[in-house]
């Protein structure tokens, strides 16, 4: 009776497409809200993972990696020395402001790098050479704050501009994943990111580490804390510290959380719904069926095969025109939009969930069918 | 005539080709059902005795609200009774479980609906195999069937028809074959042909009673379209829920 029950299913266009729609908006609702949620979160991070360093030294109270507390400049000496640390490099991270030769004034992050290994530097650079950051005066821009700052016309490699009265010279422009306050990041040697910022007491923002091939991260952490009474973090412990913080303090968390939440009820609700209205519709023919002899087992099996099978295929309707959503709005990084497989799984789970269930009502409602409707 | 058990009946038909007199197919004892509860109960059936024998064409005749289809649908095992027995083919319907009466039902009847209840989404071939695939025949070979039987209705040339494509005419004449395809021992028909006009209702009856009774099968027509009683053999009046008459069929004689 398979047959028959995709037969009734595909037949009746109208109310297939209906389904269909029902189905793969709720999916690509999910989807994209999950997505883009998920993809700012992302971005919350991109401080750490543009880095790509596997231990990060900061202040023990700190909170998340843009709100930077400074720690004593003589912590990347007591780092390296603990056991097990293979290599450890200062690294500051502050906001200053920058005059482009035009005028205009740009907020930026200024990010100062070990000199000699250039540890923390962007893996892809579009234009120029890193390594000229050892040259006078030498700074580096990821292209977020190429475009920010009036776009390749205004700024490229070889301009000039002022970072508090000091001369930057742009020798290299990096590719980096957009951070989520999306303010322009200046990459520079750390001694000269010094001379560029103001004089503070402390200057040292955090200290990147790497422990020793064969030494377990964990316990090289939990050392540098025993040892100076820091934190310490793996570089994922501290972007879930990042994303923990944003989803607490931002209120993103409550607002997408929420926006998610009501996508998904009103999704899957939909989704039933439309489901079950499809069966009650088609109750007559079940009735008919019911009375030639098919048994409720039969018409369970025909009506899940019917859920299971629109379900699946609104799931990937569903994921596709998200997936078009993401390629076409989230191009070369604009937007937030990160699909997940943990994302898919739930929905793809959630989705089965709502099927059975709304295929179990409609299995309910036949099982109490008496065949005899066929007579009325 | 009178029964084992004291109820009247008109004499068994005479079935051509059949010297002994005909056995029961159906046999309805004492049947009660009513319908609601509490103050708003009503029953429709009153104590219904009733035998159908192989070979006949009974008509189930009488005033709207009467208890026609009701007695229809318990017969054919589709609706639960209150009260009173009910044999088909010497089975009792009403000591069956629901999955025994439901694989029963499949096996032993064939079903003509008033609306026809064809499936939309299906040619007329595969409307006519359905039965046969509930059976658990495969689908290539239950469809050839339906196609055999779809000619034998006059249909050969509409098999891979949808049924909003074919007339009403057309669609009862594949509800027939639908009904036919697993050779059931009863056929129960519900005013089969109120939804036609009175040529195609006298053309399907035609079909009904020269492609649906069999020496070996019984028909039961539910009806008040006094154009078709000539086609029945016996007529079972119902009124109020009672059987008020049950009457031999006389048909005119033509040159």
């Amino acid at each position: 009776m398979s047959y028959v029950a995709l037969r009734m299913l595909f037949g009746d266009r109208a109310k297939y497409l209906m389904l269909l729609c029902g189905l793969s908006f709720a999916v690509m609702l999910i989807v994209q809200q999950g997505s883009i949620f998920w993809g700012l979160m992302i971005w919350s991070q991109s401080s750490i993972s543009n880095l790509n360093v596997p231990i990060w030294v900061t202040d023990p109270g700190i909170a998340q990696v843009d709100e930077v507390k400074p720690i004593a400049d003589t912590t990347v000496d007591r780092v390296r020395s603990i056991p097990g640390v293979e290599w450890a490099v200062p690294l500051y991270k502050g906001l200053l402001r920058a005059r482009l030769a035009n005028g205009e004034y740009h907020q930026i992050t200024l990010t100062g790098l070990d000199s000699a290994s250039l540890i923390g530097r962007p893996a892809e650079v579009l234009a120029g050479r890193f390594e000229d950051l050892r040259q006078p005066d030498a700074v580096a821009l990821d292209q977020w704050a190429v475009e920010r700052m009036g776009g390749p016309k205004v700024i490229s490699v070889g301009t000039v501009f002022e970072l508090n009265d000091k001369l930057a010279r742009v020798v290299a422009i990096a590719k980096t994943q957009k951070t989520f306050t999306n303010i322009p990041v200046v990459y520079t040697t750390y001694e000269r990111a010094l001379r560029y910022v103001p004089r503070e007491r402390r200057t040292l923002s955090y200290v990147l580490a790497k422990a020793k091939d064969g030494a377990p991260a964990d316990e090289v952490i939990q050392r540098i804390r025993d040892q100076t009474g820091l934190g310490a973090f793996t570089a994922d412990a501290f972007g879930w510290k990042t994303i923990g913080w944003v989803l607490k303090n931002t209120g993103i968390g409550i607002n997408f959380g929420t926006t998610i939440l009501l996508g998904f009820v009103v999704g899957m609700a939909i989704a039933g719904q439309t489901f079950y209205l499809f069966t009650v519709e088609n109750l007559r023919q079940f009735g008919a069926l019911k009375a030639m002899g098919a048994s409720t087992a039969t018409l369970a099996r025909m009506i899940l095969l019917q859920a299971f099978t629109v379900g699946i295929t609104g799931y990937g309707v569903g994921i596709g025109l998200a997936t078009g959503f993401g390629l076409l709005t989230a191009r070369e990084g604009q937007l937030p939009f990160l699909e997940t497989w943990p994302l898919l799984l739930l929905v793809f789970v959630a989705l089965l969930m709502i099927c059975t269930l709304s295929a179990l009502i409609s299995i309910i409602k036949l099982a109490r069918l008496e065949p005899a409707i066929v007579f009325r | 005539m009178t029964t084992r058990d004291g109820s009247s009946q008109s004499p068994a038909p005479a079935v051509a080709g059949q010297e002994t007199p005909p056995s029961t197919a159906v046999q309805v004892r004492g049947l009660i059902k009513s319908f609601g509860s509490g103050e708003t109960t009503v029953t429709v059936l009153k104590g219904i005795d009733l035998d159908v024998y192989f070979g006949e064409l009974l008509l189930l005749v009488g005033e709207s609200g009467g208890g026609k289809t009701t007695l229809l649908s318990a017969i054919a095992g589709i609706l639960d009774i209150d009260a009173g027995d009910l044999d088909v083919r010497g089975a009792s319907l009403t000591k069956m479980s629901p999955g025994t009466r439901t694989r029963f039902r499949g096996q032993t009847m064939g079903f003509i609906y008033q609306q026809f209840n064809l499936l939309p989404a299906l040619t007329a071939a595969e409307n006519v195999a359905i039965p046969l695939l509930i059976q658990g025949t495969r689908n290539k070979a239950a469809i050839a069937r339906g196609r055999l039987m779809l000619e034998r209705v006059g249909l050969g040339d509409r098999t891979e028809f949808l049924p909003r494509n074919l007339s009403g005419g057309q669609q009862q004449r594949v509800a027939i074959a639908r009904a036919l395809v697993n050779e059931p021992k009863l056929l129960v028909c519900d005013e089969p042909t109120a939804a036609l006009d009175g040529p195609n209702g006298q053309k399907i009856m035609e079909l009904i009673r020269d492609v649906g009774r069999a020496p070996d099968r019984c028909v039961i027509v539910v009806t008040h379209d006094s154009r078709i009683f000539q086609f029945g053999d016996r007529m079972a009046e119902l009124t109020d829920g009672r059987i008020v008459g049950i009457h031999p069929i006389q048909r005119e004689v033509t040159a």
